[in-house]
């Protein structure tokens, strides 16, 4: 169960982030990019601030959450000057700064090598996410038609409607996918 | 209908800030685990969301646009300090503070309330925030407790129960149109 336990928490981790900034492959790269950014800061702030004593829980995460914010600010009001992001995405990627998923890495008990297998899922699943609700939702593949021209648009695919249908697809599939290969799909 | 009204039953509804714009979805996932248990933490995110909402919204109109996130930093973690000192998110969650659920949502509802512009409007949308949170995280509460209760296998219950019906609930919010 623990694959199927770390794939869910990486969604709740970054749950806002894979709702709201998934509507097209280039707002989750954007949103991807953002988080990456902001996440790297977090990592390199907490180092400093680690070595500094008297340090108190709360200041020390206000420190953290005011970086990864201001980062991801920044970077949000740059993206629609290098990708085409819709309106609606700007705010998630102005909070995706705040999204758990960028503090990951500083967590309690969580390793290096946690933290790089839960971002690559991350990734994976933010990506594959923008993938599924454009093509499906509007037909195209960042921004070009679909090869073929065979997908039927449905529109409710990039509604808040099928963002929580992707997600919970993806905790469902990773739940099922996990028991079918501990016991054969036997009820438990 | 006037723009007050209108901005209150927008952000109830079809701007609803958990299931609609997402701003407090993780925290009504996470949180909430029956639907007696979220009546009191309800009422204190949905106080804290109209009383940031508002403040953060209104204190951006009277400084220059760049330092707007400072505001609304400031304002998110402030409140974020006073949720705390009333006894909600003290937990750790999965590594770190609870608190940190509540970051973006008052955040989140500082931008949206601030792009309504003028006064009556921004506590008309502070307040539908506020009401449509609570709702929200108490029926979530209800449908976690519920689905953890059932007769189901393991695999259905919780987060996959809980995010297919925030898919129903954004459904049937979609139809809501007011003009």
């Amino acid at each position: 169960m623990d694959e199927v336990l770390r794939i869910e928490r990486i969604v709740l981790l970054g749950l806002v982030t894979l709702l709201g900034a998934t509507g097209t492959l280039l707002t989750a790269l954007a949103g991807l990019t953002i988080s990456a950014a902001a996440a790297l800061a977090v990592c390199g702030v907490n180092a400093v601030v680690r070595i500094t004593a008297g340090e108190s829980p709360f200041a020390r995460w206000s420190l953290l959450i005011s970086v990864g914010f201001i980062i991801s600010w920044l970077l949000a009001s740059l993206a629609p000057f290098v990708v085409v992001v819709p309106d609606g995405a700007i705010l998630f990627l102005q909070l995706a700064g705040v999204s758990p998923i960028v503090f990951y890495a500083v967590a309690q008990k969580v390793s290096a090598r946690d933290a790089l297998i839960g971002w690559a899922q991350f990734g994976v699943l933010l990506l594959t996410a923008g993938v599924v609700r454009e093509v499906f939702g509007r037909g195209t593949i960042a921004g070009y038609l679909a090869p073929g021209g065979f997908v039927i648009p449905a529109d409710f695919f990039a509604s808040p409607m099928g963002a929580f249908l992707v997600v919970g697809a993806v905790v469902l599939g990773a739940r099922v996918a996990v028991r079918f290969a501990t016991n054969g799909g036997g009820k438990q | 209908m006037n723009v007050a009204m209108r901005a209150f039953l927008d952000s109830i509804l079809i701007q609803n800030p958990v299931v609609m714009t997402f701003v407090g979805a993780l925290l009504a996932v996470v949180v909430p685990r029956s639907a007696r248990s979220s009546l009191r933490p309800a009422l204190r995110f949905s106080v804290a969301l109209f009383f940031a909402g508002l403040v953060g919204a209104t204190l951006t109109t009277m400084v220059p646009i760049v330092a707007a996130p400072m505001v609304f930093l400031a304002v998110g973690l402030a409140t974020t300090a006073l949720l705390l000192a009333l006894g909600e998110l003290r937990d750790t969650w999965m590594g770190m503070p609870q608190a940190i659920l509540g970051v973006a949502p008052l955040i989140g509802v500082q931008i949206l309330v601030g792009t309504y512009g003028e006064p009556a409007a921004m506590v008309a949308a502070s307040g539908g925030n506020a009401v449509g949170f609570a709702i929200m995280f108490v029926l979530i509460g209800a449908i976690r407790e519920s689905s953890r209760i059932s007769e189901s296998s393991d695999t259905f219950k919780t987060n996959p129960v809980v995010l297919f019906s925030m898919a129903v609930f954004a459904l049937a919010l979609t139809g809501f149109l007011f003009w």
